[in-house]
């Protein structure tokens, strides 16, 4: 059974189509890597899956559920999750805080007994906060735990988002440029990270990625936007040679060169 | 180890909530007993302005949504239990111009039942106003909520049968003394502080960050905004109440939006997401208004006689506000509690047992 199937995924903007006909099928356990120009509708194809976007033409489907007419949060539920291009950290709260509102879909206490910290809410609260430090433990923040998230370096902020999203249990998880901003050292860490989470979670991964490294590093099979339209799907070292792919990257001069 | 030493502190916080509500309850005491009408009445209204500032900075402070609408959450709460607890002897002197409709011109039920039927009243008005409204943000929802404010209060001056229009409702019964108001202030705290520190308010939190992010990490956003209106909205509707039995009399422009003001005043002084922060400055608010009326009277000033201006207190609070906002950009709590955890972590020897701040 595929975990995500898009089908043949379009919106439009206005007189603009941002993303057409965007069809992938990713199956449990794989790590697709969508790469592109910038400009090529690579996060608006993200926010399509997630929700944010409703897709003028198309169907999205998670486990083979239609999840293309669902609320952002009732996807989030239903296990997708996400981190973004640019990190959105809920910057004044605790780093422990962040993951914990994360599990907050999965409360189970009622408003009221939340309110009035009956005993049953506070033991869940208790095994909240117990999960949360795992987690953080996990991504090696947990000495960070009660510091302010804004006040966390660059790439601890980007783990943070990462262990973020795995608080909310997800089966498929999106990245949205993880190694934005990293230098060499740290993308080779998170190649080794994404690696590493993918197989103790049992994740299926599809990350946005400009570094070509961690792209071809990790990827097993790789999709290429270029305006809106997938121009290229296979492995790392098919994309590499695609002539389409190197023209989009590169240029039509470089045919010539 | 480290278990134990928790457990132990959370009986010991435990057991100073206890002491600190039971110094409230004792000079609520002494006060009610030996003070003189006057400070009781300014005690009273302390109460009453934490319940409002407390209920507002969970709509603006903690979820982040800028509401302009108290005043009129507040006036519904006033209304609805002032036309429960009046006798029906009062409403007929009241309504002398236009009687009152049928089912509120006999009953007549006690103040507790008719102070919470105010609150829940105003609770489900915020709900209703809140559903549309919430799609909105910052300034969008401000205005729409001010709008709202201001619809309720033109409502409420044309509904003669009902509200008794621009008239308005006097010599309301005075139920409200230091018991009731710091009773349901500390209900409020008790009851928002809890909220805040719960699964749900890191929700509500999380929604004042950043509300995409917080919508991809699965928080319901129409829900979350919606539970704090109606929360707001359900202790503005209480502190209405109060406010209506304690001034004695009730009109629409009483709930005014100068009365919003006062209260997102009091919220940003203290601090937007700073439950102590309101609590310090509404106490204060409620006690300058008072000591401020000196500069109202005539004065004399070096020889000049200077009139007396009314409005002047007012001055002088605008005066305040710039200075903390030029000064404490974020209000003096700015964001951060006084609490009991850190009272003992300055007294405690052994400062590594308590690691987290509330």
């Amino acid at each position: 059974m595929s975990v995500l199937k898009a089908d043949h995924l379009t919106i439009k903007f206005g007189g603009l189509t941002a993303v057409s006909n965007f069809c992938v099928t990713v199956e449990e356990g794989e790590l697709v890597g969508l790469i592109g120009p910038n400009g090529a509708g690579k996060t608006t194809t993200f926010n399509m899956l997630t929700g944010v976007y409703k897709p003028t033409n198309g169907k999205v489907y998670l486990y083979e559920q239609d999840i293309t007419k669902k609320r952002i949060d009732q996807i989030t539920a239903l296990g997708i999750g996400r981190t973004f291009q640019n990190v959105r950290l809920f910057s004044e709260l605790s780093v422990i805080e962040n993951v914990m509102v994360g599990s907050h879909l999965r409360l189970k206490s009622s408003f009221f007994q939340a309110v009035f910290h009956t005993p049953r809410y506070t033991k869940e609260d208790e095994q909240i906060r117990e999960e949360a430090k795992q987690l953080l433990s996990e991504v090696h923040l947990d000495k960070f735990e009660n510091k302010v998230a804004g006040s966390l370096p660059y790439g601890e902020q980007r783990r943070l988002e990462i262990a973020r999203a795995l608080a909310t249990k997800p089966k498929l998880l999106l990245l949205d440029e993880p190694a934005a901003g990293m230098n060499p050292q740290e993308s080779r860490d998170l190649m080794n990270f994404i690696q590493k989470i993918q197989n103790k979670f049992k994740l299926t991964i599809v990350l946005i990625e400009h570094d070509m490294k961690v792209v071809m590093g990790i990827c097993k099979r790789i999709l290429v936007l270029d305006y809106g339209v997938t121009i290229a799907e296979g492995k790392p070292i098919e994309i590499q040679h695609n002539p389409e792919v190197i023209k989009a990257y590169l240029g039509a001069e470089a045919n010539y060169a | 180890m480290k278990k134990v030493k928790k457990k132990e502190k959370d009986y010991f916080l435990f057991f100073l909530k206890i002491i600190a509500i039971l110094i409230v309850v004792i000079f609520v005491f002494i006060a009610q007993r030996n003070f003189d009408a006057y400070v009781i009445r300014i005690l009273t209204l302390c109460g009453i302005y934490v319940i409002l500032g407390v209920s507002l900075n969970l709509i603006n402070g903690f979820t982040g949504q800028f509401s302009l609408g108290h005043a009129g959450f507040m006036s519904i709460g006033a209304y609805v239990s002032a036309l429960l607890y009046m006798s029906p002897e009062l409403k007929e002197v009241n309504y002398f111009i236009t009687p009152l409709i049928w089912p509120f011109s006999v009953i007549q039920i006690p103040f507790f039942i008719s102070v919470i039927a105010g609150g829940i009243i105003a609770a489900l008005v915020g709900f209703l106003v809140g559903a549309p409204c919430l799609r909105l943000k910052g300034d969008y929802l401000a205005i729409v909520t001010f709008g709202f404010s201001e619809i309720i209060r033109i409502i409420f001056n044309n509904l003669q049968s009902i509200t008794n229009g621009p008239l308005g409702l006097k010599g309301l019964p005075s139920y409200t003394n230091l018991w009731w108001s710091w009773g349901a202030a500390i209900f409020t705290i008790y009851f928002i502080s809890n909220l805040i520190n719960s699964s749900y308010g890191r929700a509500l939190k999380s929604i004042r960050e950043d509300e995409a992010a917080a919508e991809a990490m699965g928080v319901n956003l129409f829900y979350h905004k919606g539970l704090a209106f109606v929360v707001g909205a359900f202790f503005a509707g209480i502190g209405g109440a109060l406010l209506g039995s304690l001034i004695m009399t009730i009109d629409p422009n009483t709930f005014s939006v100068v009365m919003t003001f006062q209260i997102i005043v009091i919220v940003i002084v203290g601090g937007l997401g700073s439950i102590t922060g309101t609590v310090i400055v509404a106490t204060i608010f409620a006690i300058l208004m008072e000591f401020l009326r000196v500069f109202e009277s005539p004065m004399n000033f070096f020889g000049t006689k200077l009139p007396g201006i009314p409005g002047m207190r007012m001055l002088i609070f605008s005066i305040i506000l710039m200075v903390v906002i030029l000064f404490f950009k974020r209000g003096l709590m700015g964001g951060k509690e006084f609490s009991l955890k850190q009272f003992i972590k300055i007294f405690s020897r052994d400062n590594r047992v308590i690691k987290e701040g509330s």
